[in-house]
């Protein structure tokens, strides 16, 4: 016989545990409370908070574990009992027969709110740190420094495409909003190089083979237009596909890639990390289709008809700003756009020795940098405020001055000067810088009689991008009459056609890659709600994003070593090169084009990713505090909510 | 053992705040955060009962040795405080997740170090297990949990763990190379059919893991049973808790422990006796503390070390090693001489009580005394809050059972439930605390003493031909043999293959140096484990087994309580979950076997075991089920006993024992010292796991002898120096450590350390009736090493 007979003779219930459920006492009966117009049945001595608990109600407590004595310290289970004036502790107060609570009402609300308050003076940390909140895609920066410090790179560049599938391309063209209000700076001045870093992870991965994208979601039969293969529509093709659907990408273009192709030169992002990282898009399953003209090849409305569920509009802002000056239309002056992709198409250019580019902005960066590559010898970057006004980045100034480029600041175009239909030069007026303007920048005004000529070969536009509205204004599609840009819901980013959604430059005007590339993910997300469904109300709700202030403290640091300058090629180098150039032509093979920026060694990237202070904090998301307050308002600054981070 | 690096704590540079309070590699409290709820200082007063915290003027929580690091108080890292901060304030060191935690994958399981059985979530990020989470789940732990649990389950993606198949595919002095499955499972399937058909299926064995869920014991058990056609198998529990197997199930019809968590809370009245509980089933002694110092229940600590328990002790007994029965033979005395006996209980539900209390009578306290050193006033105190307790609990270990006398010792400790009648009741009874997370379950699912699973009789015809209809095939009818007289058998050449499951005989076995002699003499040999252990060195095939955290199944907590270990990530490389690899082999040996997933196998546990008829996967959310589960509708079973035992006659029976340590193995003037060898806190077994845990690692990077202050003057010792134990078996060098813990004549020396270890010191002596090794009995001798 087997010794299990014990069971069947003597079984008993593994009932509740008496001495876990609070105050229990032997010898009384349940009893039964109304707490919020709910019956509720407690056990023999149990109190409020535990009775309210085990029915699912929720009073909020800060210090009730039912393994320690009640102490009500924390006072925010404070209920209000009929037929008591003061409010009593929920965690301290037996359940008694008849009882009426009620968990919430103005006072006790208030109440909690000032008790949370007084924590929250105590209580100077942060929730998150604030280059995440920084970054227009919301990535976790810290938490792919981390995974570098762990030399686990293929996780680290998983984890930043959670956010954003381009990280060797950003990792190489990002302006850097992340790195401005880095708390490292409060140690020793100088930014985690937190760029950088995504680049070196991303270039590690992709060396090692390892994967770092996940599975797609099953099909779900969905199909899902994108228009448009820059930054935005990659990204959105990205999310899309991930979450089931079809997607194909419509692009006008002989290649996908938009202003990544052909408006940043091969020497800041070299063409084979763009096509490696398209390419790892696409094998998620998204057709490209290149040289599908708007208008031409389809229209936004036969999309539909075409067997597309959805549509998403991502054709940026590519059309250059005219200069509106007398001789602005002579041969040699062109936009820099039109001159960047004419490079990097392929295109041979005879611009002159002598190059003007006319702006401060990043496109006007890369066409004095392009034009010194192509064989012009004396190129002058104009600008009408001064360098520190300049919106290219700093580091890109400088390499500017490393390749022997004037700058020549403060002055605006007057007129180009003709001759014989063609550009010999331009007239330019000297400026000063006045009342700042909307942007916040210092407005500049014109010196009288300061006019001043520069002789020039080619004249180079670099003043600005306007969404390209031609194909557009055929259809319905609501367009911004001011800016002429795509007019959305901002809520849903759907436009006035039903299923229709936009983002990215078209949207905000020229804008930056990151910002383009979160749009793009939004609009992914936003696609995806309404495809399962949504109303407008849950497409908002899948795409809200909290923009949190944060509590600071005095930073600490593990290191002291200091910043990490990114390795660039050698500047003698390079202006040899230059003197050898040619007039582009083949761009991936021509030693002017070669990418002048050239990454971290693994040393140097294991000892900028231990300069990050990791200034996050590890409960975020699931701290107490954190949830009651944002639940109560409480607090003068606002906390991250669960929501940004989906 | 390649064991990981000390990680160094990182250098601070001060910026000005004020310091945390660290407890490096494990948490910190870091103030800015910190919002003065003193649930940290209290948790670890009121459940922990340990002298760590205090709260300053301005109301913060400070450490009470007044610095910054938690190693200068009292504090031994249960992370209890990091659990019930609401804040971020207390920082968990080891958590390696970059995902916010709100964002992370949770996956809620049962821990797989000791046999408590917490609950806990382990929280993943990228399919790896980045930080734990106790769960308040299972009334097992009741959100508690001990250092091993919360921050000792890194070695799950230590680079140590096995990713391929490997097998030595040129004989034995060839190396061990990467092989694929099919090729391993092959060459395993073909060597131990030729060497079954050359020397007979009972030249195999197995030994089966208390370290493996129930699914994987019960397809193991029925591979040895039905592929290997022998009876041949036996796990550890042989060497820990087989003399309270053999003792109960004479006592009391059944060797599993009576009570279950929520009694231990409920308890008025302890004897703890041979159980280091703080450090051995740290969770189980949180729960006797509750009972102590919430609700006022004595506690009597039988120990010859000074353990914390004796801190928490109304009374502690300090009997010689090896006099327990002496002691508990006094103790039931004193119950019966003072009346405390429960007559009405003794006469309805006991049998062979007059033979038992005559040979009580030689036990006077004087007599006590004398043999154990015991006072005869402390006893009397022991006995009367015993014998006077409402709800009277028995909690023992080791300290009863690895003694020559293990069973005697065992079964005094039974009598004393039943002279009481502590048994039967919510709140009473007694626990044998399991060392492993599913040594129960193991022992239900394979048996011992004969077993099939269910603790059906493998001689009994009925029993037989139920297990023969079921498995199709004659079930094996040969003598079984233990996990020492296999390797004996190795050694003389009765035993020719062997397969071992997630077990590390040559750590865990006595006198190791046979034990390798044994193990390289087989033909064939063949290791499933998660690392390249000590024994899976020795091996032909080694197969990677999956973690606990890398499969489903069920753990038997010491409790019965039968919980599920749920997949959080996958396994490494080509790892597979010990069932699995065991149905191919199996299948390939001739004996098909093929299950879906651990759910499936439960069904077919349920079909044969009894008490687990009503368990089934979907039924085990929460707090799992206690066996007895006669059918899908039953609750489970929190306490045995109520109303009868499964004895032949339905009664207890009082057994009379003796004190009788005559042994091959005492003290004399070469061997003057008595060596105990037991566990630590931060490390389990023979480290293969704990010692991959980078933080239990930095707490105890090396075994240390802990020798009394006396003895130490005596041999020329000094604290922190290296010095030598020597036995009649073996010596090894370690490093001293001198505290009054343990007594003047006793040393005390920890087994989980590979490089220097415990059990190539001691002898192969045994208790006779269940074969425990007398692990707590080597005479030893201490020599210092001159450097």
């Amino acid at each position: 016989m087997h010794d299990d007979q014990v069971g069947a003779k003597s079984t008993r219930n593994a009932g509740t545990d008496p001495s876990h459920a609070g105050l229990a006492e032997a010898g009384l009966e349940p009893c039964r409370l109304k707490i919020d117009g709910k019956t509720v049945v407690a056990m023999p001595g149990e109190t409020i908070l535990s009775a309210a608990k085990r029915a699912g109600i929720d009073i909020p407590d800060m210090c009730a574990d039912p393994r320690m004595k009640p102490t009500g310290e924390c006072e925010l289970c404070n209920v209000a009992v009929a037929g008591q004036t003061d409010h009593v502790k929920a965690c301290m107060t037996r359940a008694e027969e008849g009882m009426s609570i009620e968990t919430e009402n103005s006072k006790l609300k208030s109440m909690r709110k000032d008790r949370l308050n007084t924590y929250l003076s105590d209580h100077n940390a942060y929730c998150q740190p604030p280059c995440t909140a920084a970054c227009p895609a919301g990535i976790d920066i810290a938490g792919y420094i981390d995974l570098i410090l762990q030399k686990d790179y293929a996780g680290s560049t998983a984890l930043i495409k959670e956010m954003l599938p381009l990280p060797g391309v950003l990792g190489r063209v990002c302006p850097r909003p992340c790195e401005d209000p880095c708390r490292r700076i409060q140690i020793d001045e100088k930014p985690v190089a937190i760029c950088a870093l995504k680049r070196f992870a991303a270039d590690k991965a992709a060396e090692s083979g390892k994967p770092t994208q996940p599975e797609p979601k099953p099909d779900t039969g969905k199909r899902v237009a994108v228009v448009g293969a820059g930054p935005t529509g990659l990204s959105a093709a990205y999310y899309l596909a991930l979450q089931g659907h079809k997607v194909t990408l419509l692009e006008s273009e002989k290649k996908a890639g938009g202003m990544l192709r052909f408006g940043i030169p091969p020497y800041r992002l070299p063409n084979s990390v763009l096509d490696q990282e398209i390419n790892d898009i696409l094998s998620l399953g998204v057709e490209l289709k290149t040289d599908q003209k708007m208008g031409r090849d389809y229209q936004i409305e036969t999309l539909k008809a075409d067997g597309f569920d959805a549509v998403y509009l991502s054709i940026g802002a590519m059309a250059a700003k005219p200069a509106r000056i007398p001789g602005d239309d002579a041969d040699g002056v062109m936009s820099a756009i039109k001159f960047l992709a004419d490079v990097n198409w392929d295109e041979t250019v005879e611009i002159g020795d002598r190059v003007i580019v006319i702006g401060g902005g990043f496109t006007a960066a890369d066409a004095v940098r392009t034009a010194r590559r192509v064989g012009a010898s004396d190129v002058t970057m104009m600008y009408r405020r001064t360098r520190k006004e300049m919106s290219a980045a700093a580091h890109e100034i400088h390499e500017c001055d490393v390749e022997g480029i004037t700058l020549d600041l403060l002055t605006a175009p007057v007129s180009v000067k003709v001759e014989n239909g063609r550009v010999v030069g331009l007239t330019s007026q000297r400026m000063e810088l006045g009342e700042p303007d909307d942007s916040g920048r210092r407005r500049p005004v014109p010196i009288e009689g300061s006019e001043y000529f520069t002789a020039a070969d080619t004249i180079l536009l670099a003043i600005g991008q306007d969404v390209d509205v031609a194909a557009l204004k055929e259809g319905d599609l609501g367009l911004d009459k001011r800016w002429g840009t795509i007019e959305v819901d901002e809520a849903t980013m759907m436009t006035n056609l039903s299923g229709v959604f936009s983002g990215g430059d078209c949207v905000t005007g020229a804008a930056t890659v990151v910002e383009g590339v979160g749009a793009g993910r939004l609009g992914a997300f936003a696609i995806n709600a309404y495809l399962n469904g949504a109303d407008e109300a849950g497409i908002a709700a899948a795409i809200v994003q909290h923009k949190p202030k944060f509590f600071d403290i005095g930073a600490k640091a593990k290191s002291n070593a200091p910043l990490t300058e990114m390795p660039v090629l050698d500047g003698d180098g390079r202006l040899t090169a230059f003197d050898n150039a040619g007039h582009g032509g083949d761009v991936d093979n021509d030693p002017a084009f070669a990418e002048v920026e050239t990454g971290f060694s693994e040393e140097e990237a294991q000892r900028e990713a231990g300069r990050c202070l990791m200034c996050r904090c590890q409960a975020a998301g699931v701290c107490d505090l954190q949830r009651l307050s944002i639940e109560y308002g409480a607090g003068t600054k606002e906390y991250l909510g669960k929501e940004a981070w989906k | 053992m390649n064991v990981i690096e000390k990680v160094e704590e990182p250098e601070r540079v001060d910026a000005g705040l004020a310091e945390p309070l660290v407890s490096w590699p494990f948490f910190q409290l870091e103030f800015e955060k910190c919002i003065k709820c003193l649930q940290c200082v209290r948790i670890c007063d009121e459940v922990q009962h340990r002298e760590v915290y205090t709260v300053d003027e301005s109301g913060y929580p400070v450490l009470v040795s007044g610095t910054n690091d938690f190693r200068d108080t009292d504090c031994n890292n249960c992370g209890q405080c990091v659990g019930v901060c609401p804040t971020g304030a207390l920082v968990d060191l080891s958590d390696v997740g970059a995902l916010p935690k709100n964002l992370r994958q949770k996956t809620t399981t049962t821990c797989g170090y000791c046999g408590v059985g917490c609950a806990i979530e382990l929280e993943t990020e990228m399919g790896k297990v980045v930080a734990v989470n106790p769960s308040s789940v299972s009334d097992a732990n009741i959100g508690n949990l001990c250092v091993k649990g919360r921050f000792g389950m890194d070695f799950i993606h230590h680079k140590d763990r096995l990713t391929t198949p490997l097998m030595r595919r040129d004989g034995k002095d060839s190396p061990l190379e990467p092989a694929t499955w099919d090729e391993a499972i092959a060459f395993t399937a073909k060597r131990l059919n030729e060497v079954k058909a050359e020397h007979g299926p009972h030249a195999l064995a197995g030994l089966t893991s208390a370290r493996a869920t129930n699914e994987d014991n019960f397809v193991f058990q029925k591979m040895i049973r039905c592929a290997f056609a022998t009876n041949n198998i036996d796990h550890c529990a042989r060497l820990c808790h087989m003399a309270s197997a053999v003792a109960l199930k004479k006592a009391v019809g059944s060797s599993a422990p009576s009570a279950s968590s929520p009694d231990v809370r409920m308890a008025t009245a302890f004897i703890v006796c041979g159980s280091n509980t703080t450090v051995t089933h740290p969770v189980i002694s949180s729960q006797v503390f509750k009972a102590k110092y919430e609700s006022g229940a004595k506690v009597v600590v039988i120990d010859p070390r000074r353990i914390e328990m004796v801190d928490h002790a109304d009374v502690w007994l300090r009997p010689k090693n090896g006099t327990n029965v002496a002691v508990l033979n006094g103790i039931a005395r004193i119950i019966l001489k003072e009346g405390l006996a429960n007559d009405d209980f003794i006469s309805e539900r006991t049998e062979n009580w007059q033979t038992y209390i005559k040979s009580l009578e030689k036990y006077t306290p004087d007599y006590v005394e004398e043999v154990s050193g015991v006072p005869k006033d402390r006893l009397r105190e022991a006995a009367l809050m015993y014998g006077k307790a409402e709800r009277g609990m028995l909690l023992w270990g080791m300290g009863i059972t690895q003694h020559l006398t293990g069973v005697d010792g065992a079964l005094a400790m039974a009598n004393l439930s039943l002279i009481t009648g502590h048994v039967g009741r919510p709140g009473t009874g007694f626990i044998p605390l399991r060392g492993q997370s599913n040594v129960q379950g193991c022992s239900d699912m394979q048996g011992q003493h004969n077993n099939l699973p269910g603790y059906f009789d493998i001689k009994d015809p009925e029993d037989r031909a139920l297990f023969e209809k079921a498995w199709g095939v004659p079930m094996p009818d040969n003598d079984y043999l233990t996990v020492v007289e296999m390797e004996e058998g190795a050694c003389h050449g009765d035993i020719k293959a062997m397969f071992i499951m997630g077990e590390n005989p040559m750590g865990s076995s006595p006198d190791i140096s046979e034990v390798e002699q044994g193990l390289k003499k087989l033909d064939f040999f063949v290791v499933q484990d998660l690392f390249l252990s000590e024994t899976a060195e020795l091996a032909d095939v080694v197969f990677p087994a999956a973690s606990f955290a890398e499969k489903d199944g069920t753990f038997t907590n010491t409790e019965r309580r039968v919980q599920l270990v749920r997949k959080a990530v996958e396994p490494p490389g080509e790892a597979k979950a010990d069932w699995e690899i065991i149905c191919e082999v199996s299948t390939a040996m001739g004996y098909p076997m093929s299950y879906n997933n651990a759910a499936e196998i439960m069904e077919e546990i349920a079909s044969i075991v009894p008490s687990y008829a009503g368990i089934r996967h979907d039924r085990l959310d929460g707090s799992g089920l206690q066996w007895p589960c006669l059918d899908t509708d039953h609750p489970g079973t929190r306490f045995l006993y109520e109303d009868s035992f499964p004895t032949s006659s339905g009664k207890g029976l009082f057994h009379v024992v003796k004190q009788n340590d005559v042994g091959v193995d005492i003290p004399d003037d070469l061997y003057p010292l008595n060596l105990n060898s037991g566990r630590l806190l931060e490390h389990y077994h023979t480290g293969t796991m704990s010692r991959r845990s980078r933080g239990l690692h930095h707490m105890r990077p090396e075994g240390e002898v802990e020798v009394h202050p006396e003895d130490a003057r005596r041999y020329d010792l000094e604290d922190g120096c290296m010095g030598r134990i020597v036995t009649k078996r073996g010596s090894v060098e370690v490093k001293i450590l001198v505290t009054e813990k343990t007594p003047e004549g006793a040393i005390f020396y920890p087994f989980h350390f590979a490089e220097a270890p415990a059990n190539r010191l001691i002898a192969g002596t045994f208790d006779k009736a269940s074969q425990t090794p007398a692990y707590k009995r080597t005479a030893a001798r201490l020599e210092p090493i001159n450097a």
